[in-house]
């Protein structure tokens, strides 16, 4: 009968039996206003968290680093450990969009523009705290290597913080052109579907005229390729470099070898976490679950429990390494993180939400759980954090003197900012949920499994509903089907 | 081809020598150029153009307003005015720093007029040690709070209007018989004591009460009216009982640097001298004590009382505790006292004749009058009478005193009689008061005459007889204030008295010296020989009484004293030396009592509980903070705090213990305490685990302890001279690295801390502070871990936390020759210097606080706030670093303040990291002198501030490629180690083993018997 066959036991990755102008239709559908009340209300919210961020960051700039709760031990504490936390939410959308693509994994379609604009936002919100953690921000350009008077006085080569910040800005240029080189022919399909000359003008310009020929198609491809080969190391080099800040000092509990794959680990792992947070919550609020199926949710899940389980791995190596080295410093560490009376309850939320919970995905039951895998989803994001508080306040708190040992706790201000960012990231992707297409259009299209009868069927449907079939008897047209 | 040659020059046609000279030379035509504009006169040209030039730029220039900044007033001609004094190049002057038991002889740092630091004095010995309260007492000459004029009703007066007022009260009281009394405290300055007789002869009814607040008035009684002075360089066998020689208790400088020439022993002479310390709280002598017996301030008579007896004297009373080890203790002492008679010295600094006379007695037993206790030059320090306070005090309450004149003394704040005192002033026809601010007293008077800061003043002081301190001013006095010494001869009829002259003479007349000679030395010694005469024996010795209830020991803290330097930021910050607290007074409780109470020893947040103890009617609210080494059953509180009156500073910090400090005897029974359940943010310096146990694993000590502090005891020391140190060799064996190793051809400056001279005392922190223009940030921000001191004291305990060891090590920049902090600062804004310092650009650091991080040693300050000049943050004490604090507990926010800062060292902005910089300002001008002289630079010749300050010589520094510096020599010795030494950072400050008196090793750790 049919001249395609799909085999019946592999879900389709669109569901509902969608038409290419179907999939246009719900996806521009977000852009053009339709859902425009509960969109205000979020953004609302999130536009006012952002701005109270955005008052204690002027607080801390106005009045120094003393508004917060660091110390003379603990130099790093809320705010480096927000930076780790959001560059590793940073890594999901690289991730899917590059190797994925590499790896011809097309599930990826669905989900691929939502988790690179979420990689783009995080890497805005991390990028702050390099950059508001300095006690003097107004010289923040000392760090990089331009030509200056001053001898001219160069940049420390040698300093990881150095090496982050070309890490980092590297990543977020390639992040920033991908996702942009996929947006370009969405672009021009809202710009062909709108109905006022503005509309069209401002989506024109988005779209650098493009016109879907198939010259410009083919470059697109190839820009594609190219962008995916190139993030694809960026994946692994940022959060590397990023571990490094920890791996090149002398602090125990920051100088061991295992960090760079245990952080870009760790960071797929709260990447993930953090797409499938907001892809269920997109999917409900933009009204998307044909596109992001619970096959997506369970995909990531699974990759959820592999880079969880690979991070508890690391941990437990660290704990072995640190009893099999006889190194007393060491020793003295991990027995403080995992026992010491002050944060030992940080490093058991890390472990717990990390390792041991991600593990009841062996069931496909839970994998395919929506209200599971959100909540997992917020564990996995909680207890990230707290990997990351874990590494930089419990290894500073007590360290080699005994006499500088100290206890360290957040002010207002501190948590502010952080609570600050969380606002400034959801109203970026509020705005981009209300602006751009959420799913790659084109991408989707090229996945969309149809054959002639599905499509000859859904035709006679809309012949059915027109005004000059209206005296044909319904019922005798659609026999045909 | 053509073979035409083009020619430029006929000496180019020529091929002439002086074509190819010029033609070789490759800038030939530029040359020419400058020749020109060298020789030739300025043409037409050139004078427009330079008109042009400046004419422009003047007009530019006048079009901006440049705003006019004043900055040293010298408008004259300075050389021709003032030849000793050149701009930029320091001045000292010898003179000295006194206070009721304190003396230094001190040269002061004056810049461009202004004093800025305080130095030890070379050359007056054991009194050239500076002492805490000596290095911060530049600042009190900067103290916003002092009075800038004479006051009389709280209202500006000038000093002729007040003097004829003065004096004409003085007259109608002497003339209607009514009694006027002078109150003082200990007054060591012999123009003062000149002085008030001469009062006294004018007006025979005046009378003088001299008292202390905290007094040692028994001693005298004891001794016939003397305090004879203890000579700790020739003792043996040291026993204190609850005396803080070293610190509090009198003359601790002296004491101090005469007691360290017996505590390090070396591998040719390896003997110390033993130490012994009864004591109820563990105090800075305490900490030093190779044997510490824990006892409550009411078992001390008993202790001596048994102790006597077992020496054969004859007391009736004697009777063993149930308390076996203090027995055991007692019998070890007296064992050892018997050994080495007349090399031993038994001293207590309780205020209880009985006590005393019974020091006395076993002294005399062991004869050590005339071989360690020296009667006939004795102290002239705390010559308070508490009798004659007390009577004073009822004859006051019956108003038999129609004047009252306190000369330096505030008995409002610092007496139990403070309400008659205030009674009597307000009733007083005639009440003055010469302090320099409105205090407690002061604020009851009718007239403040403001007395001069020493450092303005010109005095002579007779610490101990024989010995002289001369005081000289360093400045002009800075407001419109008088000594007290011409305040009183004004009164006494001797108007327009010339206090220099009459003090240069003195100055001639006690040295013995030529003027000019007895002021550059600024101190005299002309004792001889030890005085030997017996004092009165032992009355009768009562029973000693049992305690009520819990016992109160008040004690006076090592940096604040008995209140009067309250109102001293850099005093108040400075980190007691047991305690490691702050800016408060509260009560300490014995490990014992915490266990018992749930009170947690070692709140890790230092939200320390509140407790609240009732005395004598009188409740008290106080921080707990739990101190190891304490007596049971037995809590200590400090005094000099809770001033109402001291300023901007002082005032409001802590609680005033004075009132229920009865007969002036330092405890008191009867206690009770209870938990309020409150807790309180103590800015305290040091936290928890300095047990160091191995906080994961309790009742292990911390396994790398013994690479932070080593130990040893002597025996070991005198058999092996790498006793306790003996993991180096093999550490060092150790250390391969595949890196070339920094090489350092010219100097390579090194520290060395000997833990055995080091005392605790604190007096290197507060030099630091104030040589390095460190900020005093208060105590919220010390309670948030945000302090900024350079130089800080780690003290750690180890054995019994009911009888712990201390150890003291002085923590600074180590600067690692191998610096973790070098390699990650992002901006090249640390890195190290060709001489093997490691240095901060702070205009190149942008605050990102990763060196501080990264540094094992966490010596890296971070400058949180602004600290030195944004009056923004209002207070520092209860302002949050934002918008609100308005109280104005300020420091450095004024210009008078900010005098004190010294100019050679940059005042670091907001946002930036510093630390430890081993004075580079120091090497660089002795560098200069060294350069300017034609000569080497000599061992000696640099000084650090915290090596200057150091009474007793803990801290060395020097270039250690000289092998023939101090540092080169100890640097090889067995004591030396450096901390981590096995992590391969290069420190290079190094630690000498402590080493302990002790006949048994000193254990590991308390766990080690616990667990």
């Amino acid at each position: 009968m049919a001249s395609h066959f799909e085999s019946p036991l592999r879900e389709p990755l669109v569901k509902g039996n969608k038409t290419y102008k179907q999939i246009t239709t719900d996806i521009v559908r977000s852009t053009t206003g339709e859902l425009q009340n509960r969109w205000i209300f979020w953004t609302t919210i999130s536009a006012i968290v952002a701005t109270f961020g955005v008052f204690c960051i002027a607080w801390e700039v106005v009045f120094g680093i003393g508004s917060w709760g660091a110390n003379k031990t603990v130099g790093w504490a809320w705010d480096i450990t927000n930076f780790v936390w959001w560059i590793g939410i940073g890594h999901a959308g690289t991730l899917i969009s590059a190797i994925l693509l590499l790896f011809r994994q097309k599930w990826r379609t669905g989900v691929n523009r939502a988790a690179e604009a979420m990689t783009i936002f995080a890497v805005v919100c991390a990028g702050l705290f390099p950059v508001f953690h300095m006690g003097r921000v107004w010289d923040a350009m000392f760090i990089f290597p331009y030509p200056n008077t001053r001898g001219p006085l160069w940049v420390n080569f040698t300093s990881p913080l150095l090496w982050d910040v070309f890490a980092i800005s590297t990543y977020f240029t390639v992040s920033l052109l991908f996702w942009y080189t996929g947006l370009v022919p969405d672009f021009a399909t809202i710009r062909d579907r709108s109905k006022t000359k503005g509309r069209w003008t401002f989506y024109n310009l988005l779209s650098f005229g493009w016109i879907g020929s198939v010259k410009h198609w083919e470059r697109w491809e190839s820009l594609s390729l190219i962008l995916a080969g190139l993030s694809t190391p960026l994946v692994l080099s940022v959060h590397t470099i990023v571990s490094f800040d920890f791996a090149t000092s002398v602090i125990p509990g920051w100088h061991t070898t295992i960090l760079p794959p245990y952080f870009v680990a760790g960071a797929i792992f709260s990447g993930f976490a953090m797409v499938l947070t907001l892809m269920i919550v997109a999917r409900y609020i933009m009204k998307l679950e044909d596109y992001i199926t619970l096959a997506h949710i369970e995909s990531m899940n699974k990759i959820l429990l592999l880079t969880g389980t690979m991070v508890g791995i690391a941990y437990l190596t660290e704990l072995f390494t640190a009893w099999y080295s006889s190194n007393q410093y060491e020793q003295h560490q991990f027995a403080t993180r995992a026992f010491g009376s002050t944060y030992a309850w940080a490093y058991w939320i890390m472990m717990s939400c990390n390792l041991i919970s991600p593990q009841i995905f062996w069931f496909r039951k839970f994998r395919r759980s929506i209200k599971v895998t959100f909540v997992m989803s917020i564990l996995v994001n909680i207890g990230m954090w707290f990997e990351r508080f874990v590494i930089i306040v419990i290894s500073l708190h007590r360290d080699y003197l005994p006499s500088s040992w100290l206890y360290y706790s957040p002010t207002w201000i501190e948590i502010g900012i952080f609570v600050g960012t969380i606002g400034i990231f959801m109203t970026l992707f509020l705005a981009f949920c209300r602006f751009f297409p959420v799913v790659a259009i084109a991408e989707v299209k090229s996945i969309l499994k149809r054959n002639g009868s599905q499509a000859k069927a859904h035709q006679l449907e809309e012949v059915a509903d027109q005004e000059v079939y209206k005296s044909v008897n319904k019922e005798e047209l659609l026999q045909y089907k | 081809m053509s073979n035409k040659k083009y020619w430029t020059s006929l000496d180019e046609l020529n091929q002439t020598p002086a074509y190819f000279e010029q033609a070789n030379q490759e800038f030939s035509l530029v040359e020419d150029a400058t020749e020109s504009i060298e020789n030739k006169e300025p043409n037409r040209r050139d004078f427009l153009k330079a008109m042009g030039f400046s004419v422009s730029v003047a007009a530019v220039a006048s079009a901006c307003q440049i705003p006019v900044k004043n900055a040293i007033p010298y408008t004259f001609d300075l050389r021709n005015q003032m030849p000793e004094v050149v701009p930029g190049v320091a001045e000292f002057f010898a003179t000295t720093y006194y206070g009721s038991a304190d003396f230094n002889s001190i040269l002061v740092k004056t810049r461009e007029g202004r004093p800025i630091k305080v130095e030890g004095n070379p050359s007056a010995k054991f009194f050239g040690g500076t002492s805490a309260r000596a290095q911060a007492a530049v600042l009190d000459l900067y103290d916003v709070t002092r009075l800038h004029n004479p006051v009389k009703a709280n209202k500006k007066i000038d000093w002729k209007k007040a003097d004829a007022e003065i004096i004409k009260k003085l007259d109608e009281l002497k003339a209607s018989g009514q009694k006027v009394v002078v109150v003082t405290n200990t007054i060591l300055s012999t123009i003062t004591k000149k002085a008030i007789e001469q009062l006294k002869t004018t007006y025979a009814n005046v009378s003088v009460v001299a008292y202390d607040p905290i007094s040692q008035y028994a001693i005298r009684k004891a001794s016939g009216g003397i305090i004879p002075a203890y000579q700790f360089d020739k003792a043996d066998v040291i026993v204190g009982f609850n005396c803080d020689f070293l610190g509090t208790w009198m003359n601790g400088t002296e004491n101090a640097a005469k007691y360290v020439t017996k505590r390090v022993p070396t591998p040719e002479n390896p003997t110390m001298s033993r130490h012994h310390q009864f004591q109820s709280s563990m105090s800075l002598t305490g900490a030093s004590a190779d044997y510490k017996y824990p006892i409550k301030p009411s078992e001390e008579k008993q202790v001596l009382i048994n102790l006597y007896t077992k020496l054969g004297g004859s007391v009736s009373g004697a009777k063993d505790f149930s308390n076996k080890e203090l027995n055991t203790g007692i019998d070890k002492v007296a064992k050892e006292l018997v050994a080495a008679k007349g090399k031993s010295i038994v001293v207590s600094g309780t205020n209880d004749v009985e006590i005393q006379s019974l020091v006395n007695a076993i002294n005399a037993t062991l004869s050590n009058f005339g071989a360690t206790i020296d009667t006939s030059n004795t102290l002239n320090f705390k010559q308070g009478n508490d009798e004659a306070l007390a009577t004073l005090a009822s004859e006051l309450k019956n108003g038999a005193y129609k004047g009252i004149i306190l000369v330096g003394a505030n008995p409002v704040y610092d007496t139990v009689y403070a309400e008659t005192f205030k009674n009597a002033l307000q009733k007083a026809d005639l009440s003055i008061s010469t302090a320099d601010r409105v205090d407690e007293s002061a604020q009851y008077c009718q007239y403040v005459a403001p007395n001069s800061h020493l450092l303005e003043s010109w005095d002579v002081i007779e610490p101990r007889t024989n010995v002289y301190g001369f005081v000289q001013p360093t400045i002009t006095a800075l407001f419109d204030t008088r000594q007290e010494s011409a305040s009183i001869l004004t009164w006494a009829g001797n108007v327009n008295v010339a206090i220099d002259s009459l003090v240069q003479a003195e100055i001639a007349s006690v040295s013995g010296l030529s003027y000019s000679e007895a002021l550059q030395a600024g101190f005299v010694d002309k004792t001889s020989g030890i005085g030997a005469s017996a004092l009165p024996g032992i009355s009768t010795i009562t029973t000693p009484t049992q305690p009520k209830g819990m016992e109160l020991f008040l004690y006076e803290k090592v940096a604040i004293g008995d209140g009067k330097l309250a109102n001293n930021p850099f005093l108040q910050e400075m980190p007691d030396p047991i305690s490691k607290a702050t800016w408060d007074n509260y009560i300490l409780v014995p490990y014992s009592f915490a266990k018992e109470n749930k009170i947690d020893s070692m709140p890790a947040d230092k939200k320390v509980p509140v407790g609240k103890i009732t005395v004598a009617g009188k409740s008290f609210e106080l921080p707990i903070v739990v101190q190891f080494g304490q007596a049971q059953n037995t809590l200590a509180i400090a005094l000099g705090y809770g001033r109402e009156k001291s300023g901007n500073v002082g005032s409001g910090v802590g609680a005033n213990l004075y009132p229920i400090l009865k007969n002036n005897t330092n405890s008191v029974d009867g206690v009770t305490f209870e938990l309020t359940g409150k807790t309180y943010n103590l800015g305290l310096n040091q936290t928890y685990h300095t047990l160091m146990e191995d906080v994961s694993l309790p009742g292990k000590p911390l396994r790398y302890r013994g690479m932070v502090v080593k130990e040893t005891n002597l025996a070991s020391y005198s058999k092996s001279e790498t006793a306790g140190n003996e993991d180096r060799e093999a550490i060092q064996k150790h250390l391969v690295t595949m890196y070339p190793t920094p090489k350092f051809p010219g100097h390579h400056w090194g520290m060395l801390v000997d833990m055995n001279a080091c005392i605790g005392c604190g007096a290197c922190v507060v030099a630091c502070n104030i040589e390095n223009n460190i900020p005093v940030v208060g105590r919220r921000q010390v309670f948030r871990s945000q302090e900024m001191h350079w130089l800080r004291i780690d003290r750690y305990y180890n054995g019994n936390p009911d009888n712990p060891d201390v150890s003291f090590q002085p923590m600074m920049c180590q600067h690692c020759d191998n610096a973790p902090c070098e390699n990650v600062c992002p901006v090249n804004a640390t890195n190290h210097s060709s001489e093997g310092i490691n240095q901060m650009a702070y205009n190149r650091c942008i605050g990102t606080r990763y060196c501080a991080n990264n540094c094992p040693f966490k010596v890296r300050r971070f400058n949180w706030l602004d600290y030195q000049g944004n009056d923004m943050f209002g207070s520092f004490n209860d302002g949050t670093p934002g918008w609100g604090g308005s109280e104005t507990k300020d420091y450095m926010f004024d210009s008078l303040t900010r005098m004190v800062l010294n100019p050679d060292v940059v005042v670091r902005t907001r946002g930036v990291i510093e630390k430890c910089s081993f004075c580079t300002q120091r090497i660089q001008s002795s560098k200069l002198d060294a350069k300017k002289q034609n000569r080497k630079l000599q061992d000696g010749d640099v000084k650090t501030a915290c090596q200057t300050a150091c009474p007793t010589n803990a801290i060395v520094f020097g270039d250690m490629n000289d092998k023939n510096s101090q540092v080169a020599q100890t640097l090889d010795s067995g004591r030396n180690y450096f901390l981590f030494e096995e992590q391969h950072f290069l420190n290079h400050v190094g630690y000498q083993v402590k080493i302990r008196n002790k006949d048994e090793e000193s254990q590991r750790s308390f766990f080690d018997k616990e667990g």
